[in-house]
């Protein structure tokens, strides 16, 4: 039995929460609904809310104008690659900001927060020359080798391994077990919530990175998703061939990826037992 | 504790080995590729370097002299500590607030979570043209909201007094739902059965957030203020996808205003002692929300 | 022995011949996507087909705003591509330092490549200091379009499009409307780009233009922009602010969502428009007038880097690219301005502009087109020019201390 009062709050939150939603949705809807739309109908005012006709060849069509399935595979290889490379780096690295002491360890964590205080503009181009150095210019491994470790992760994993009380550790240290064992089978099973949204923050960054994908590619057979996106949109300030349908309805496919991983990484994190109030 | 002392201990040898093999291949990684440059970066302030040409004469502190003196720069950092100090508190307090919310399985709350992340997993651009329909000075949703509610419309984006305040409310909007996720996960790792306790004895949702969530959740949330902060400061694409700078450098960040000087103008060197400039205000209000967090080891 | 050295030497001197003729491998930057990709691939592997020794690569560089960057930092980790298709008013960045190879030694000594034959703003935007280092291939000028129907309902005759200044503020006034009473119009006279990002000072200089302003002053070491034409530029804009006949956060498609009767923008969209409204519905014209007719040209042209590893073989291939045949297939294709006089005399070409008053119209305009100078300082002062510009309209000051403020600034530039 629920008393009055707490239906009362429910149903206000249910309601904040609906308001809120439309507010995030909104746009999205906007994107959706213009993805089937001509340009003209696109734009028009009074704003028109449903397409007519609804252009759903858009969908087949987009595939056809740029190689958008093979840009499609290299993000979703590039992504995951380097989603789960920051995981495994970053929890080994973390472990070691938050357990293991040796005198220099506070410097590095004091150098790894400061390197993400760099403008990335100004280091794009020294950054290039490393990857034409090795030979990597117009490769899977320029896309992926300088990403496969980031000092985010770290501070990340680092502010969760921190919560996890000591105690645990401590009975596992004194029965012998080796440092490496308990942050595998006792600090990362504790941690799966973070570490799953790491991945899924990792996969979602490299996923929406523009700049240096372009920059560092140059044959079509490289190119990420978002080089796609931006061949559709051509020239579209000043003026140019830009079809605004196609771009939103490739705009909502790249979106599709993230939000599988995304789904995936919520149910991780979900936690079972219902406290809203009073029990049975 | 000296290095010599740790390695004496026997319990603690094994931990300095297996802190370097852990620790190596991140920082292998990170010094490489993201050290490096950085220190590269850190020699060019101090020169000049036009990109195209090899030549990188030394100017020592020339660069620092015109950026101090140059009141564009001063004006876009300015907007950059507007904007961020907009975008931080509100962001990081609505997304705690969406967190809080949605942390257990009621009904519905896939959908509500998803909902909220949307934003955050689409890309700048494709925000960029849903927003400039909504801050349309004729047309656009909220102008035409505030008609119909028979209100004055706003001059969102083309008004130099409204336009950075229109930015902060769209990256407050399509950042909300990263640092939910953060807090979320921050959540799951808060032992529900504290929180069971403090409500057996007497506690109220309230009571139970302000003694029991809070506290724990305190590095996440230093966590989330702190990259934030880091972030936000280094803002750069709604700049460059919506506004241009504009109305009259209204939006111009100093990120923005950096980038213009090295691709636009190919004064690398300029654009190099400007990054540096933001790393040192970003290191000293680092270490300010540092000293201003709650001094418990579990924390910081 | 000496009877076996001699066969060797002959053996070899007899395959060298037999050895295939070198190869040279060419990249070439585009920012084409969609047809005009295809087009321009298609164009590529004709070439490559025809000329074995000489293989041409197209790659995709980004658009052209963005192919800026990608070219800085290729060429600085010495990555750059041989060829390129370049905005032509990036002439000077890369020119200055020596990262572009001069064409004039290569046109003078190839008898096929007809210099006169290109149209003077085409040339002239190929030049810093007064020597080409690229050869055109993509033109076209700021024209006006206008909505028809749009036009027949406010009672003007749509044949009859704003022959100057008076009558374009005037048609404005008649085509800015209030459909729904809220006190903001719904629809506007016209639309074109007024923000300094959005590439404004294009159009800015063609109303500076056409009241005679100049620019820089003879010696080419100060601004003489803030001139009585700079303010009446910018007063008209100011007007136009002002009275709400053009919006100042314009959407990507007003004149095509017919939100605005009234466009500026480039001779290329006609395209565009021809193929989602219909040619009935919409008409181009030269912009209006004041004391001069005059307007602004862009483009892309192609060009050549240092980094080139045969420089004559990567001008075979531009001088190919900007040919009278090519040049009138792209044209034709794209809606492209042609770059050579003699493509109007083709008979496809010629075919065209019979069957299409618009295209007539279009390449007219040429007529009377300024480029934008290709000064190493043009860059920076054009910035300047163009935030000085954006600053007076939307706050609606007087432009002329915004301006002699610019003049300041730009003539700082000279003195660096």
């Amino acid at each position: 039995m629920v008393s009055p009062a707490v239906a009362l709050r429910r149903s206000l939150l249910y309601l904040a929460l609906g308001l809120l939603a439309a507010v995030f949705i909104v746009p999205f809807l906007w994107m959706l609904l213009a993805s089937l739309k001509s340009t003209a109908q696109i734009f028009a005012f009074p704003p028109r809310i449903l397409p007519r006709p609804a252009i759903w060849k858009n969908y087949l069509r987009v595939w056809q104008v740029v190689p958008l399935a093979r840009f499609y595979l290299n993000s979703i290889l590039v992504s995951g690659v380097v989603a789960f490379s920051q995981v495994v780096t970053s929890a080994m690295a973390a472990y070691v900001f938050a357990r293991l002491y040796f005198p220099a360890r506070n410097l590095i964590f004091i150098v790894y927060l400061a390197v993400m205080m760099i403008p990335t503009q100004v280091t794009v181009i020294p950054l290039f020359i490393i990857i034409r150095r090795l030979g990597l210019v117009d490769t899977y491994g320029a896309l992926i080798l300088p990403f496969l470790a980031y000092p985010f992760g770290a501070f990340l994993l680092r502010q969760f391994f921190l919560t996890i009380p000591r105690e645990l550790e401590d009975a596992a240290l004194v029965d012998g077990c080796p440092r490496l064992w308990i942050l595998v089978r006792i600090i990362m099973p504790l941690s799966r919530a973070a570490m799953v949204t790491l991945g899924m923050l990792a996969f979602m960054f490299t996923w929406n990175a523009f700049f240096w994908p372009l920059l560092v590619t140059n044959s079509s057979e490289h190119f990420t998703i978002q080089v796609g996106l931006a061949m559709l949109r051509t020239q579209l300030v000043s003026a140019g061939d830009a079809d605004w349908s196609l771009l939103m309805a490739a705009t909502v496919i790249s979106i599709v990826p993230v939000l599988v991983f995304y789904l995936f990484a919520q149910k991780q994190i979900i936690r079972g037992i219902t406290m809203t109030g009073l029990k049975g | 504790m000296r290095l010599r002392d740790i390695l004496r201990s026997p319990l603690r040898r094994g931990d300095v080995y297996t802190g370097i093999v852990c620790l190596l291949p991140s920082l292998a990684v990170i010094a490489v590729f993201v050290v490096f440059p950085i220190f590269f970066s850190l020699f060019l302030s101090f020169h000049k370097w036009a990109i195209l040409t090899p030549e990188k004469p030394f100017v020592g502190l020339a660069n620092f002299q015109r950026m101090f003196a140059s009141p564009e720069f001063w004006q876009c950092l300015g907007n950059t500590f507007l904007y961020t100090a907009g975008v931080v508190p509100v962001g990081a307090a609505a997304s705690l607030g969406l967190a809080v919310l949605l942390d257990r399985a009621v009904a519905g709350s896939g959908f509500f979570r998803t909902a909220f992340f949307l934003p955050t997993i689409t890309s700048i651009i494709a925000i960029a043209v849903v927003w400039l329909w909504v801050y349309d000075d004729a047309n656009g949703l909220f102008n035409t909201l505030l008609r119909a509610l028979r209100l004055k419309p706003v001059r969102w984006l083309t008004s130099t007094r409204t336009s950075l305040l229109s930015l902060v409310i769209m990256t407050v909007w399509k950042n909300a739902g990263y640092h939910m996720v953060v807090f979320l996960a921050g959540l799951q790792a808060i032992p529900p059965s504290l929180a069971e306790a403090a409500t057996i004895d007497g506690a109220g949702p309230g009571q139970r957030f302000r003694y029991v969530t809070w506290p724990l959740l305190a590095p996440t949330t230093v966590f989330v203020l702190v990259t934030n902060t880091i972030f936000t400061f280094q803002v750069f694409g709604p700049i460059y996808v919506m506004t241009g700078g504009g109305p009259v450098r209204s939006t111009s960040v100093i990120v923005y205003y950096l980038y213009q000087r090295a691709f636009e103008f190919q004064e690398m060197g300029y654009a190099s002692a400007v990054a540096w400039v933001i790393f040192l205000i970003l290191i000293s209000l680092t270490v300010l929300q540092m000293r201003l967090s709650p001094r418990r080891e579990q924390i910081w | 022995m000496k009877r076996r050295m001699l066969l060797i030497a002959l053996l070899a001197v007899l395959t060298a011949g037999l050895a295939p003729a070198q190869k040279v491998s060419l990249v070439l930057w585009h920012s084409y996507s969609g047809v005009r990709q295809q087009l321009f691939e298609t164009l590529i592997k004709e070439w490559n087909k025809a000329n074995p020794s000489i293989n041409v690569k197209p790659e995709y560089g980004g658009s052209l705003w963005s192919m800026r960057d990608k070219l800085l930092t290729a060429i600085a980790g010495g990555a750059g591509p041989h060829l390129a298709e370049i905005d032509s008013y990036w002439t000077p960045i890369f020119a200055k330092p020596g990262s572009l190879v001069k064409l004039e030694p290569y046109m003078a000594a190839d008898a096929k490549f007809n210099k006169a034959d290109l149209a003077r703003a085409s040339l002239q935007s190929t030049q810093y200091l007064g020597e080409s280092y690229s050869i055109p291939f993509n033109l076209s000028t700021i024209v006006m379009y206008y909505n028809k129907p749009l036009f027949k309902a406010v009672g003007l005759d749509p044949a009859k499009p704003p022959a100057d200044w008076d009558e374009l503020l005037a048609f404005s006034q008649k085509l800015t409307v209030d459909k729904n009473g809220d006190g903001t119009p719904d629809q506007r006279g016209l639309v074109f780009p007024n923000k300094a990002n959005l590439g404004s000072v294009w159009y800015w200089l063609a109303f500076f233009w056409q009241q005679e302003g100049k620019l820089f002053n003879d010696a080419l070491n100060a601004g003489t922009f803030n001139s009585e034409a700079g303010a009446l530029a910018t007063d008209l804009w100011r007007q136009f602010a002002r009275e709400g006949l053009m919006s100042l956060s314009p959407g990507s498609a007003d004149f095509e969502a017919e939100l605005a009767a009234m466009e500026l923008s480039s001779s290329s969209v006609m395209g565009r428009y021809r193929d989602n409204m219909g040619n009935a519905r919409f008409g181009l014209s030269a912009l209006p007038k004041a004391k001069a007719v005059a307007t602004v040209t862009g483009g892309g042209n192609l060009a050549m880097f240092s980094s080139c590893p045969d420089k004559k073989a990567g001008w075979a291939v531009l001088s190919w690219l900007g040919s009278t045949q090519v040049n009138k297939r792209w044209a034709l294709a794209t809606g492209s301005i042609p770059v050579r006089q003699s493509v109007l005399g083709t008979p496809e070409y010629g075919d065209y502009l019979m069957s299409d008053p618009k295209g007539n119209m279009m390449i007219s305009t040429l007529q009377n087109a300024y480029i934008r100078p290709n000064l190493p300082e043009y860059g920076d002062a054009s910035r300047i020019i163009a935030m000085a510009v954006e600053e007076a309209v939307f706050k609606d000051t007087d432009p002329k201390p915004l301006l002699d403020k610019a003049k300041a600034e730009v003539d700082a530039l000279f003195k660096k």
